[in-house]
């Protein structure tokens, strides 16, 4: 019964440079970090991209323990990753053989690459979600696809559902909280018994939240509708994005960097 | 059965940034067939309080014990804990119950619990229907329908049959009357007191309602900040206490606040007087002497 615990869209409240960036750059820096993470093909390169991470990390003071905690749902993908890349590469020299197995050094430096990289970019893009509210980055993405609305696609109906459904998912989880201790109080057993039994002991906790998500859904429509909303045309908002100089100043880090991780492809680095 | 809170706390996401102290240290008993009212502000602890002693959510510290009648303890709620047995014992309803009707017959779904007890398909049924008659709902009549269409008012009713059905000592409600009509409102509450009288079981009432508490309870919880503000009967609470109340932002039931009010305006007011009709004859005192 631990639906409280569970975190998502992991904002943590700050107000340091990077938690101030505009949204569209973080998105902008932080997809430019992620592919430039597969272009990355030594280590020494790599060293690069953790300097980057670890000072942009500093500068968010966002505690380490908590952008470690991303990594915890997807460790396992980790070590499953790492091992098929020990075991089953042949090329290099063998290290250790055993049965049918042969670990090379290839295979060693090919686990342990592959195994940083995915820790980068689940590092990268946490810090995203760590230091940008949720509203904030749905407005981004919403600016980001607007020139994409002229070839017809619906950016702004797009950003409001996902703002919509990340403002809904801790209203839902609450509720879910709630009608789980109700119908425990009433005997139901949610962690017992059978796949089959556990399956049917969900009835009496998925319908009451269907018919709670519908109910809310129609109020939430009768609101907006009431407040004349009609979609994303001619709509002007709150808070104006801007880009200033710190956002000027983080593409140029990220131009710079990417300069860097290029040139390194052509020294003979390990 | 009665029931012992013993120095129990809660504390909600403990070392992180955003920790709260929901319960600090509560001591308290409650004996069998008392109606005891918790009251307090949104977020004192009166939620987290019931939840704990329905056997609903484990503590931080401290416990709550079931004390059967020949002094057999059982745990409710401890650290690590929280009691299934006991639970079918304390029945609890919790804020906007018609939430939790799922079922596709009113009858079928008064009947889960008694059915999650292991209970035979008839003694089922009886329940159900005794249950229903206890909230003046008929079950021959709408036992067959549709929960989902009933109105608020009934589904209130048919969600509380759904608790009382599983016959429990102790009958937790948590501010059973939230965003119902005023004539919906009494009827809820004169159906509690009855079910109280007819079946002699412990009530415990989360309100905000001040004047409900003053005619129904017979002990006052004031629950502030997570702690046990204040204990007592409604006379003493209100009327010994009730300036105390209403330093920590609380109301007082319409009668006492009245006289209080007319003692600040300097007339000589005994305001230790707690119903409408003691009060009433207060004022007629009051108003009588100033004539003469």
């Amino acid at each position: 019964m631990a639906v409280r615990d569970i975190t998502l869209g992991q904002y943590y409240p700050g107000e340091s440079p990077i938690h101030r960036l505009d949204a569209r750059t973080k998105i902008i820096c932080a997809l430019i970090y992620l592919v430039s993470l597969f272009v990355v093909q030594s280590f020494s390169a790599f060293g690069l991209s953790i300097v980057l991470l670890a000072v942009v990390v500093m500068i968010s003071r966002v505690p380490f323990r908590f952008i470690s905690k991303g990594l915890k749902p997807i460790i396992f993908l980790i070590i499953l990753t790492m091992i098929i890349n020990l075991l089953f590469n042949t090329s290099g020299t063998v290290l250790v053989e055993f049965w049918k197995i042969k670990i090379t050094d290839a295979g060693v430096y090919r686990a342990a690459f592959m195994g940083l990289r995915l820790v980068l970019l689940i590092f990268g893009s946490s810090l995203l979600t760590l230091t940008t509210k949720p509203i904030e980055l749905t407005d981004g993405l919403e600016k980001l696809l607007s020139p994409l609305a002229k070839i017809g696609l619906p950016a702004h109906e797009l950003a409001m559902m996902m703002t919509i459904a990340l403002r809904f998912i801790p209203t839902l989880l609450d509720e879910t909280d709630k009608i789980m201790k109700a119908q425990t109080a009433r005997g139901a057993d949610f962690e017992n018994g059978s796949l089959k039994q556990k399956a049917k002991a969900l009835i009496p906790l998925l319908v009451p939240l269907f018919v709670s998500a519908f109910r809310i859904a129609g109020d939430l429509a009768m609101a907006m509708e009431a407040r004349c909303y009609h979609g994303g045309s001619g709509r002007t908002r709150m808070n104006q994005t801007r880009f200033g100089r710190g956002d000027a100043m983080a593409f140029i880090v990220m131009i710079i960097y990417v300069g860097l991780l290029i040139g390194s492809r052509y020294l003979p680095l390990y | 059965m009665q029931i012992r809170v013993e120095d129990l706390s809660m504390i909600y996401n403990p070392g992180l940034p955003y920790e709260t102290r929901a319960l600090d240290h509560i001591s308290v008993d409650i004996k069998p067939g008392e109606f005891v009212a918790i009251i307090g502000h949104t977020g004192s602890g009166k939620t987290t309080l019931v939840q704990q002693i329905a056997g609903l959510l484990e503590p931080t510290s401290g416990r709550v014990v079931a004390v059967a009648e020949d002094g057999t303890e059982t745990v409710i709620s401890e650290k690590g804990k929280a009691s299934f047995a006991v639970r079918r014992k304390v029945g609890i309803v919790f804020q906007y119950p018609e939430y939790q009707l799922f079922e596709e017959t009113v009858l079928k779904d008064v009947c889960f619990g008694p059915k999650n007890q292991g209970l035979s398909e008839e003694e089922q049924i009886e329940r159900a229907k005794t249950a229903l008659k206890l909230v003046g709902m008929d079950a021959d009549e709408i036992g067959g329908e549709s929960p989902f269409e009933l109105s608020g008012g009934q589904k209130r009713r048919v969600a509380i049959a759904g608790v009382l059905a599983m016959d429990p000592e102790v009958l937790i409600l948590d501010e059973p009357t939230a965003g119902l009509d005023p004539k919906g409102h009494d009827d809820i509450l004169r159906m509690i007191d009855r079910i109280q009288d007819d079946r002699n079981i412990t009530i415990i009432l989360v309100s905000h309602n001040m004047d409900d508490v003053a005619e129904y309870a017979d002990t006052v919880l004031v629950m502030n900040k997570g702690s046990l503000f204040m204990q007592g009967d409604p006379r003493y609470v209100y009327c010994e206490r009730g300036r105390e109340l209403k330093s920590v932002g609380l109301d007082l039931p319409a009668g006492p606040g009245f006289l209080e009010d007319l003692q600040d305006l300097g007339l000589d007011v005994d305001i230790e007087k707690l119903t409408f009709d003691e009060t009433a004859e207060e004022i007629i005192r009051v108003v009588k002497k100033k004539w003469q």
